[in-house]
């Protein structure tokens, strides 16, 4: 304190501390006076003070800086209801004020950052307009730009500027560490540094979308569709196939008859043992109610959400408001709406909803493959939350499902590193085909799902609702941009890295398809990924069996490749059924020789026993979700198999001729969205 | 599979539970031994294991040779007896009846762990449990009849369950074992027909307003399936979809063929209500303990529900059964109140109080002496052999001797043989086995049948689907007395041989070879024979009568001219 009780001046702190030389001072001061500068700003411009120490020692004084939530009320840019809004929350959610405003859209992320700035005393700076120097961007640092939302921007003088939406002391030490002593920082908005970062670092982000498990772990790539042994052993099968037709018809043909009817056998035998395993009570309830009343939302991490979409203009409405009923802090949530490039309309609709500015919008630029898996991978450099995960366009998740998985990420073992959500359709009862959708669905993930879990089989995950560790998404590789199903495909891999995926009793509504043509087009691409699954994973198979060992090696041929081969010989067998039943005898009794004594007690139980069960279990399978009313369909579900092998051929005709096309499913079809209202009302300020 | 918290389930295998099956394994398999020292027999069972011999006695095994007719999984039980050394296989459907008797007892005693019986409770109420007669007729007086036992028990818990949870599991359990129960016995047709009704007072209430098609569909496809994966296996294998429905010979037909001398059908065959009310009655008599079970349960609704659909089912059931004259007595369904009764015991609350618990040993007390004065009441004749069988030391006439004396007379005269196993499965028991027997499933038989005059019979090629070629000289023929009526109770079909129905003078006058005039240009008179036969030449084929007792049987053997090197036989016009 100086001899009048004021506050002791800054540059008597600085000599003080040792920091800086009396002479120095008086320099600045003479320079302060002739040029109207800061004091501060003078003694970092000339280099005459270490910055850290300096901002220590001006924090320190007793001069409180302003709060910006005064500062805020004091500008008329918030209301003081809004700010005692902001204030509760700020105690309920433990985030910053500043992200709780944003969140909440009570004040403009633009509008905020030039308050900050000010608090900071630091300069505001516009991204958009004054531009960055892209010399001083690197390449090597992207990860760091986006963690700490901070980009280098520009050298005046002797100094070098970052420009941070989050100044701290991390951000100081980074830039020092890449440029030297002689640095400082100015306030941008975060939303300028990812545009930025899109804009000058968007070919090194795509190109690590495409290729970075390609490159990292080319076999486990499905970039290459075939091994070469697969290729060879494929054409030499098919050829000694044709010579045994040749030279052994009858055997050759009675020998594919069995090896057919046995492998269904099995198949059939691992889904009444999942069915079984799966309905035992309680087997996926990792969360209950009391869990989460003792949750607290201020131990919640940033979770962050990517929710790729294309050509989905008038299903972005009901997907932004389905995250904002999630029940968790909007502050922190970090929400990436990816679209593509060329997909103006979408654009142009996400960023004429006047989204909040928990939304932010990230544009892929085009690259090839353009799948969705590359979309994500895209996307993931820009995430920083603690989980991500993924929803589609028209996904309704229930509000609670973030708070569960982060509840149950707390309290399961670390190389639980995915919980998979059920998936469901809230249009479930619209038409045949939506009710054949759900019963499949309700099937696979009520029953299904829960029992290979609990039998430490491989789960291939859905496309949706996967919630991941974020760093061990990271470190697998994320997604296979090559793969159609690369939901599946990771769900492989996590398991070959000695890592866990869990299912949670959460669910995420999803609209059914109820077009014929556009269920065909999505189950062959389903089918299709299947196929690219198996064979990117059979590669090398005793390296797979060893990594995931024996039940989850004769799970995965039996759930993964059963699924495909059970669809793809179902209408020969279906043929021959046919043919027993309407032709005459004298045809039958062609078909008599290919199906000796053991293939047709073989084949009679798959026949009866096996596709009667697999009938019942389809009813039953929408026993959990009370879907009472679904069950009498299952009676025509042979019908909904028919159509499922149609698809496999078609996605077996796409593997061979264009492997890496992604079927766009149109979604956006069903009547209860369109009877829904088509835009979400604007948030109360635009985001910039 | 339990109706209680799955968290809290003790392991259901484990030392202790093995321990205490081999025990109830001895003490059963004690019983049955004793039991076979008194030389009873069950008709059904001497089917069942004659069925065993002649499918894997033959030159080639297929299962549908075991027939349509009858369920399969009894027989499929008894397979591994076959491969035992000796003849002791006979015994195999009572063994494998008191195998699963001892596993429903295990089950029960695992069960009743849970519900925490102690070991001295539980050993009591076993030995209560199966002391009852009818636990007994059940276990060793019929084929494999054991195995319906725990099925129903199976049955019972499955719908204790989707009484307390109605969750997909029970389900589940549900449907499985009303499908497999058609595949062990007929008697779940009827148990699931009484049972359907029912349903809606097991279900929640909210399943049935929302869906109640789901409801019944659920509870009704997995029988469904079943039944016509066997009507479909019939249409396959015996080119008829209802053959196991038409066939006289099926099981399925129960006694309707026998009704008229079989006491229980001559005066109830073909009605409902009256045998309905009559079973309850029995119920009453045989387990007055369901009386006590019904009062103490009387404030708790859900098991009085419980007790009240189980007496229902099987009164029912009984009502249904003789309504299509498929019963020859009550105790055939009867006998399932033992496991039910089980199922009710779990579903309750254990008994506390001494006084209680002394009351319900009392009762069962009382089920068993009820039970044997129930037994008493119209008893078929395999169960007066069976309940003279605890009054005296001597040992139980056969089911029929001539039959028995048949088969140990083909023991000692080994040749290729044909035989209609439908009627002669004693004999075949008797035998020991079923080598060079061609009974009607084979090629030889059918051949027979379709010949006007069984020709042609020796040197026949048999081609298997291996192929593999065998040459049979069919050296004699078994045929049954077409006049012989036989006043028999017993489960199996005691029909006319197939052999005597094509060929009627086949008993009385042998095979004997007449002269065939052939006319230049015209067909001879036998279209099937393979090559023209020069009866100028032709020399009289001698067939002799090597067996005749005079009553039932006799057994024709050919003589073979060895100069034609074939043997024309011809059924006398």
């Amino acid at each position: 304190m100086g001899p009048n009780n004021n506050p002791p001046r800054l540059g008597d702190l600085l000599v003080g501390k040792g920091l800086l030389t009396q002479a120095r001072l008086d320099e600045a001061i003479a320079l302060q006076q002739s040029s109207g500068q800061r004091l501060g700003d003078i003694l970092l411009s000339n280099g005459w003070v270490d910055p850290i120490e300096f901002y220590k020692v001006r924090d320190s004084q007793k001069v409180a800086p302003p709060r910006i939530g005064d500062l805020l009320i004091s500008k008329g840019l918030i209301t003081e209801m809004q700010l005692n809004d902001a204030l509760q929350l700020q105690k309920k959610w433990g985030s910053r004020l500043g992200e709780i405003l944003i969140a909440k859209g009570y004040i403009s992320a633009f509008k905020f950052y030039q308050v900050l700035a000010d608090v900071n005393s630091r300069a505001f700076v516009n991204l958009m307009k004054d531009r960055p120097d892209v010399a001083l961007l690197s390449e090597n640092d992207i990860e760091i730009y986006s963690e700490l939302l901070v980009l280098p921007w520009k050298r005046i003088g002797e100094v070098t500027y970052v420009a941070t939406a989050n100044p701290s002391e991390k951000v100081l030490e980074f830039a020092r560490s890449r440029f030297g002593e002689q640095v400082d920082f100015v306030v941008t908005s975060k939303f300028d540094i990812l545009w930025e970062l899109q804009i000058n670092m968007g070919t090194v982000y795509s190109d690590n979308a495409v290729y970075q498990l390609a490159k990292k772990n080319p076999e486990n790539s499905a970039q290459r569709v075939f091994a070469t042994w697969q290729l060879f052993g494929g054409v030499m099968t098919f050829a000694l196939i044709l010579t045994a037709l040749t030279l052994w018809p009858l055997n050759t043909v009675i020998a594919l008859n069995f090896l057919v009817a046995l492998f269904l056998f099995l198949v059939f035998g691992m889904r009444s043992i999942l069915a079984w395993v799966g309905s035992r009570r309680g087997i996926d309830v990792k969360v209950g109610d009391y869990q989460l009343s003792r949750l607290e939302d201020k131990d919640l991490p940033i979770y962050s959400i990517l929710v790729p979409m294309y050509k989905e203009a008038a299903v972005l409405p009901h997907i932004a408001q389905a995250l904002r009923n999630m029940d968790y802090p909007l502050s922190k949530l970090d929400i990436k709406l990816i679209l593509e490039e060329d997909d103006e309309e979408t654009i142009a609709v996400a960023r004429s909803l006047g989204l909040e500015s928990t939304f932010e919008i990230i544009i892929v630029p085009p690259s090839w493959p353009k799948t969705k898996p590359k979309a994500c991978n895209y996307a993931l450099n820009f995430c920083r939350g603690e989980y991500v995960t993924i929803y589609d366009a028209e996904d309704r998740p229930e509000p609670d499902q973030l708070k569960k998985v982060a509840v149950a990420f707390s309290s399961l073992p670390e190389d639980v590193v995915c919980l998979q959500a059920r998936l469901n359709y809230f249009n479930h009862s619209e038409n045949w085909l939506a009710r054949q959708f759900t019963l499949e669905y309700s099937l696979w993930f009520d029953f299904y799902l829960p029992a290979l879990e609990a039998l430490r089989i491989p789960i291939p995950l859905g496309g949706t609702s996967n919630h991941f560790r974020l760093s061990v998404l990271r470190r697998v590789g994320a997604w296979d941009p090559y793969n159609v199903t690369e939901d599946c495909d990771l769900g492989v891999r996590i398991t070959q890295e000695g890592m866990h995926v869990g299912i949670i009793n959460s669910t995420t509504y999803e609209e059914a398809n109820t077009r014929f043509g556009n269920w065909i087009r999505q189950r062959s691409r389903w089918q299709k990924g299947y196929m690219q699954t198996y064979l990117v994973h059979m590669r090398h198979p005793w390296a797979f069996y060893k990594s995931v060992g024996h039940a989850g090696f004769w799970g995965f041929q039996f759930f993964v490749g059963g699924s495909v081969l059970g669809n793809l010989v179902l209408p020969f067998l279906f043929l021959m059924f046919l043919v027993y039943l309407f032709a005459s005898i004298s045809v039958v009794n062609l078909l008599t020789p290919i199906f000796p004594q053991y293939i047709l007690y073989i084949s009679l139980f798959n026949l009866l026993i096996g596709n009667g069960v697999l009938m019942y279990l389809s009813m039953v399978g929408a026993f959990k979700r009370h879907y009472y009313g679904l069950m009498p369909y299952a009676l025509t579900v042979p019908a909904y198999w028919a159509m499922m092998a149609v698809a496999s051929y078609k996605g077996l005709w796409q593997l061979i001729n264009n492997p890496f096309h992604w079927e766009k499913t149109q979604h956006g079809l069903t009547k209860m969205m369109k009877n829904e209202s088509s835009a979400q009302p604007a948030a109360t300020s635009p985001q910039t | 599979m339990h109706i209680f918290n799955q968290a809290q389930e003790p392991r259901i295998f484990s030392r202790q539970n093995l321990l205490v099956f081999l025990l109830l394994l001895t003490g059963l398999m004690g019983f049955v031994f004793w039991q076979l020292s008194h030389q009873y027999a069950s008709d059904l069972a001497l089917l069942s294991w004659s069925k065993i011999l002649t499918v894997f006695d033959a030159f080639e095994f297929r299962i549908e040779n075991l027939s349509m007719l009858q369920p399969h999984m009894p027989l499929y039980l008894l397979i591994p007896f076959y491969y035992l050394p000796g003849e002791y296989g006979y015994m195999a459907p009572y063994l494998t009846s008191a195998f699963c008797a001892a596993i429903l007892l295990a089950l029960w005693n695992h069960d009743l762990k849970i519900h925490r019986y102690t070991a001295g409770q539980r050993a009591l109420l076993i030995l209560l449990v199966a002391a009852h007669p009818f636990f007994l007729w059940s276990m060793s007086g019929s084929a494999v009849h054991g195995l319906t036992l725990l099925v129903f028990y199976l049955f019972c818990i499955a719908t204790i369950r989707l009484t307390k949870y109605a969750d997909a599991r029970a389900f589940l359990m549900l449907g499985l074992v009303l499908a497999s129960f058609f595949f062990f016995d007929e008697l779940a047709f009827f148990i699931f027909i009484a049972f359907f009704p029912m349903v809606q007072l097991i279900v929640p209430r909210r399943m049935l307003d929302e869906s109640p098609m789901a409801v019944y569909l659920l509870v009704a496809v997995p029988l469904i399936v079943a039944v016509l994966t066997w009507l479909y296996l019939n249409d396959v294998f015996a080119s008829n979809a209802y053959e196991f429905l038409e066939n006289s010979r099926g099981t399925f037909r129960g006694s309707w063929l026998r009704a008229e001398n079989i006491d229980w059908l001559r005066l109830f065959g073909g009605k409902f209500i009256t045998p309905a009310l009559l079973a309850l009655g029995l119920i009453l008599l045989a387990f007055p303990v369901s009386v006590w079970l019904v009062w103490r349960s009387r404030r708790h609704t859900k098991i009085l529900a419980g007790i009240v659909i189980l007496l229902v089912n099987v009164a029912l059931a009984v009502g249904f059964a003789s309504a299509s004259s498929y019963l020859t007595h009550p105790i055939e369904i009867l006998s399932l109140m033992v496991p039910g009764l089980m199922a009710v015991l779990i579903l309750m609350p254990r008994e506390y109080k001494s006084f209680h618990r002394a009351a319900l040993y009392l009762m069962f007390v009382a089920s068993i002496v009820g039970g044997w004065y129930a037994m008493h009441w119209k008893p078929t004749d395999e169960m007066r052999n069976w309940l003279a069988m605890w009054t005296t030391s001597e040992k139980l006439p056969p089911i029929s001797a001539t039959d028995e004396a048949l088969g140990k007379w083909l023991k000692e005269n080994p040749k290729v043989t044909l035989i209609d196993d439908n009627v002669a499965y004693r004999a075949i028991v008797a035998r020991g086995n079923a080598k060079d027997l061609m009974v009607p499933f084979t090629k030889e038989f059918q051949l027979a049948l379709r010949s006007e005059n069984l020709t042609e019979l020796n040197n026949l090629s048999t081609l298997s689907s291996i192929g593999r070629a065998s040459s049979f000289k069919i050296e004699q023929v078994v045929v049954q007395n077409p006049v012989y009526s036989r006043y028999v109770e017993s489960l199996a079909s005691p029909e006319v041989d197939m052999l005597t129905r094509r060929h009627p003078k086949l008993y009385e006058k042998g095979i004997v070879k007449t002269k065939e005039k052939v006319d230049s240009g015209s067909e001879t008179k036998n279209a099937t024979v393979t090559e023209k036969v020069n009866l100028k030449n032709s020399e009289p084929v001698a067939v002799e009568l090597v067996y005749d007792d005079h009553v039932n049987w006799r057994v024709w053997r050919f003589k073979y001219n060895e100069e034609l090197h074939r043997n024309v036989v011809q059924c006398a016009p």
